[in-house]
């Protein structure tokens, strides 16, 4: 498995876990709130594992835009220096 | 051996195959109550888990929990506000698998529950020697019951902490619950001795409270949000000590983080692998707005 396939696997079972889902209903693309009924605490409960797995910072103001698998994964990898 | 009970946490039940559906009001004069808090009534989280808990055991006679698997509080519920429980309950080994919606009166979403409980009783903590683990450093806090006071709004009889030793705010800290025949949840002859779960967890979390907010800027009241993974190994007993061992993991917008574990003597009695809790001014909670919490 590719460090991209990996990195995105393990953040769509980050996702799946606090958004109480299997982590096959978690699309790429799917929107947190509209489709998966998330609210502002799930996001910061999602933010909080990935700091916390990754040992990386992300600021606060990167959460509006967390809203899918997708852009989570855009986002944790410039703060992690992922070059996947 | 049975377990006490904070409070009733139901009013009514029915029971069909394999759900339970029960109906509480909040009242500001139930046990307990009046500690929480004493300006404004908020039903406590962990009294939304007894509710679970009474329900199911309107449906299948008496249960512990062994195992919160996931609790989220979505919006709090005030003095006279009904909590609506609705529960599925599945037989899984020897235990039962729960899985509870909770909503207000209007149907709204207050909270979602899964946890595994256990029928049947439960061998007690021999009280070994006393831990000797943690021994003091130098910087680190002790703080007495007048000074958890000042820190948390919870007060008698939810005040569920006694002593904080070894605070290093914003980090971790080991604070002391010692449980009595004393407390409401002994009232009366209903039966159970072990203390229960909800009270541990509502203990726990003080403790996890006054960590963060020793070294947090933020002030109004702690609000427990959720809990992953909480299993509660040994009963605890009226004349045991409680030591809750703290880590504050993370603070994030303004959203707390804490782990740990509780022992009585050597005995571990419960492992927290998560909880979260935000704090809110009392007056987001009373107004419209506030009732959805964390939009």
């Amino acid at each position: 498995m590719s460090d991209h396939t990996e990195h995105l696997e393990e953040l769509r079972e980050i996702v799946a876990e606090v958004l109480e889902l299997e982590p096959e209903e978690v699309a790429d693309a799917g929107d947190f709130v509209d489709e998966y009924d998330a609210d502002s605490l799930r996001a910061i409960e999602i933010l909080a594992r990935i700091e916390k797995k990754y040992k990386v910072d992300i600021p606060q103001s990167e959460l509006n835009d967390m809203r899918s698998l997708k852009a989570v994964y855009t986002v944790v990898a410039r703060y992690a220096g992922w070059r996947d | 051996m049975s377990t006490a009970t904070p409070l009733r946490a139901i009013d009514s039940a029915e029971v069909s195959e394999g759900t339970v559906r029960a109906v509480k009001k909040v009242a500001a004069d139930d046990p307990y109550m009046p500690g929480h808090f004493p300006e404004l009534t908020v039903y406590p989280g962990v009294f939304t888990l007894e509710s679970v808990q009474q329900a199911v055991a309107e449906a299948v006679g008496p249960v512990r929990l062994a195992r919160l698997r996931s609790a989220r509080f979505l919006a709090p519920l005030l003095a006279g506000d009904s909590l609506v429980v609705e529960a599925a309950i599945e037989r899984a080994d020897d235990g039962l698998e729960v899985r509870a919606r909770c909503a207000d009166g209007t149907g709204r979403t207050t909270a979602k529950v899964s946890a595994r409980y256990e029928q049947g009783s439960r061998a007690a903590t021999d009280v070994g020697a006393r831990l000797d683990r943690h021994r003091p450093r130098s910087g680190e806090l002790r703080l007495d019951h007048d000074a958890i006071r000042a820190v948390l709004p919870h007060r008698h009889p939810m005040i569920l902490l006694d002593r904080i030793e070894h605070a290093a705010p914003g980090e971790r800290l080991e604070a002391v619950k010692a449980v009595s025949g004393c407390e409401p949840c002994y009232q009366g002859d209903q039966p159970g001795s072990e203390y229960p779960a909800s009270l541990l967890l509502e203990s726990f979390g003080q403790a996890a409270a006054v960590l963060w907010l020793l070294g947090a800027t933020e002030s109004g009241l702690p609000m427990f949000t959720a809990a992953r993974d909480v299993v509660f190994e040994r009963p605890v007993l009226p004349g045991d000590v409680v030591r809750h061992l703290v880590r504050l993991d993370q603070v994030v917008d303004g959203a707390a983080f804490a782990s740990g574990e509780s022992f009585v003597g050597a005995d571990r009695v419960a492992v927290v692998t998560s909880m979260m809790a935000v704090v809110r001014p009392a007056l987001t909670l009373t107004n419209g707005n506030g009732r959805n919490h964390h939009e």
